[in-house]
């Protein structure tokens, strides 16, 4: 080890100040039993009540459609830019498909809640779905777009020249090389869309109680501190471990 | 297998305002290996991609036998087809590349295992060391064999090569050229062979068709082409020429004379004899290479080493050759 670890130093300990030790504040705030004593009452507590499961459960349901939903629109669209179009008009749609995101994404989730009031939709399951979908869509995007950008056109010609028709090309050429841009795009895009917040609360409505929305809610108004904070190191010690596993299983391959 | 004669009419691609391919009427003899050689950007890869059908042309007929298949998707010509860039398929190991093809067509696994032995055999490749590699493990020479035996394996009609040695060290590419025309002479498949290189083209085709400019500038066997190039383009693209002005030797347009019929110090074979003095020399082995000028004029020519004169630049000699050596040009 030489002194240049010292370059990491500043993040190392702005992350200290602004993350890990709110965290450690937190794992605190979980072992403080409501009689004041120290002990895993509130970790007991989110597996004994039902309703924490069926929260934990539709945000996993949200996550997966959104991850679905934003497949769906990306790879055909991440085909034809990657692979179809060619000079100007490439470099347009990349640029049309990455202004919506030069915006704050608070203040694009507030124009969806005002178009969908123009649409006469109230905020509900609809609203907020296109708003996770609208806000993760860069996630899956660029990956997706960057392992198709990578196949070249000869490929795919010599696919057609050896007898495969579209859906053959699609399915044996285009598919598989297009997944490992798939699966760390669906990886993201679950792991983050799992625990929003902003998303569910300001277009949720009554659709809107997700894992973001029932932390928020047991620490400013349902006065639970308690067994906010032992959700919130649950779910985090959950995605922590995912992440790890997914990242190690795709080092060895 | 073999037996297909490939015929364009007046075909024409253009890419938006520009002409790659201007009305190109040709054949492509059953049987042969042709050659499309031209510079860069003459047409010659686009002419290979309409026969393929990755191209659609904007006028003309294209004819597989009398069977026209114009307006035939690519994967319905049974063409085997080897890229430039090999497009060798990165996921898939050579056994699934090579197979890739007969999966398609649905022929049994146990078959497809049989074919794709036979056909690495034929490529020189051993099926039991290279079968389950992967592309990126292959030296360039290897994949080029796995790209020819995919081709091959599907038994086409039509075998299309567009420059598929131009990356290659020279002597592995002189050692493919000649592997390439044993397969094709075994398996008497119509080949098409697109090149720049007029030394590959001269070394493998029965048939050579020089294109600039989108057009067919010549066509024949290599051999003749050389001896009789039409005009100025094919006497300095395909081998070099010496130009000169027909008005220097009482003829009238362009002569081209080959450096090698040029004669130094002739005796009596020479038709034309001049004075002159040798400019440079160039040692290339079994040749030198010199340049001679002539009253106003410098000749190339080729003259083999170790028959007793060693020329020298300052040296003078007199060069000369003979009026059947000399072809004059259209244009």
């Amino acid at each position: 080890m030489n002194k240049l670890h010292l370059a990491a130093l500043p993040l190392i300990l702005f992350l200290l100040a602004f993350f890990y030790a709110p965290l450690a504040v937190l794992a605190y705030y979980s072992i403080v039993e409501e009689d004041g004593g120290y002990g895993l009452d509130n970790y007991i507590e989110l597996f004994r009540d039902p309703a924490y499961l069926k929260v934990v459960l539709y945000s996993v349901a949200i996550a997966g459609q959104t991850t679905l939903a934003t497949l769906l629109l990306s790879l055909p669209a991440a085909y034809y830019i990657a692979i179809h179009s060619r000079g100007p008009e490439k470099a347009a749609l990349l640029v049309a498909m990455v202004t919506p995101f030069w915006i704050d994404f608070l203040l694009r989730a507030l124009a969806i809640k005002n178009i969908m009031y123009l649409l006469d939709i109230r905020e509900g399951y609809a609203s907020m779905m296109a708003g996770m979908v609208y806000d993760y869509l860069p996630y899956m995007f660029l990956p997706v777009y960057a392992s198709l950008s990578g196949i070249r056109e000869s490929l795919l010609q010599a696919a057609r020249a050896l007898g495969a028709g579209p859906l053959h090309v699609a399915t044996k050429i285009i598919l598989p090389l297009a997944l490992p841009g798939i699966v760390a795009g669906s990886i993201l895009v679950f792991l983050m869309s799992m625990t929003e917040y902003v998303i569910p609360a300001l277009l949720g409505g009554t659709q809107g109680f997700t894992i973001g929305t029932l932390i928020y809610y047991l620490f400013l108004s349902g006065d639970k501190w308690g067994q906010g904070s032992a959700l919130t190191l649950l779910i985090t010690a959950t995605l922590l471990i995912a992440t790890l596993i997914l990242s190690r299983r795709r080092t060895i391959q | 297998m073999g037996g297909v004669t490939v015929r364009l009419e007046d075909v024409t691609k253009y890419y938006g305002a520009t002409r790659a391919v201007d009305g190109i009427t040709l054949t492509i003899p059953a049987g042969t290996i042709t050659t499309l050689l031209g510079p860069s950007g003459c047409g010659k890869t686009t002419t290979l991609k309409l026969i393929a059908g990755l191209e659609e042309p904007s006028r003309g007929r294209i004819l597989f036998n009398d069977r026209d298949v114009t307006m035939l998707p690519p994967e319905k010509r049974n063409i085997g087809m080897v890229f430039q860039d090999l497009a060798l398929f990165p996921h898939m190991t050579v056994f699934d590349n090579i197979a890739f093809g007969l999966r398609i067509r649905k022929v049994p696994e146990n078959e497809i295992r049989r074919r794709v032995h036979d056909i690495l055999e034929l490529v020189n490749l051993d099926p039991n060391l290279y079968s389950y590699r992967k592309p990126g493990q292959l030296s360039g020479g290897q994949q080029q064999r796995v790209a020819l035996a995919r081709a091959l394996v599907i038994e086409p009609d039509i075998l299309l090569l567009d420059e598929p040695f131009a990356h290659l060290d020279f002597k592995i590419k002189q050692r493919l050229l000649l592997e390439l025309r044993r397969i094709q002479r075994r398996l008497g498949i119509t080949t098409i062979y697109v090149t720049h290189d007029q030394n590959e083209a001269m070394a493998i085709s029965d048939k050579v068709v020089i294109m600039n400019n989108g057009r067919v500038v010549q066509e024949g066997p290599p051999d003749q082409v050389y001896e009789n190039p039409a005009n100025t383009f094919v006497a300095t693209f395909y081998g070099d020429s010496n130009l000169i002005e027909g008005s220097r030797l009482g003829v009238e347009g362009l002569v081209a004379i080959r450096p090698e019929k040029i004669m130094l110090n002739p005796r009596n074979h020479a038709d034309i004899v001049y004075d002159g003095v040798i400019e440079d020399v160039i040692f290339q082995g079994p040749i030198l290479r010199l340049e001679v000028r002539i009253n106003g004029l410098t000749l190339k020519l080729i003259h083999p080493r170790g028959n007793g004169f060693t020329p020298r630049p300052g040296d003078r000699v007199r060069v000369g050759w003979r009026l059947s050596d000399m072809k004059v040009l259209r244009e």
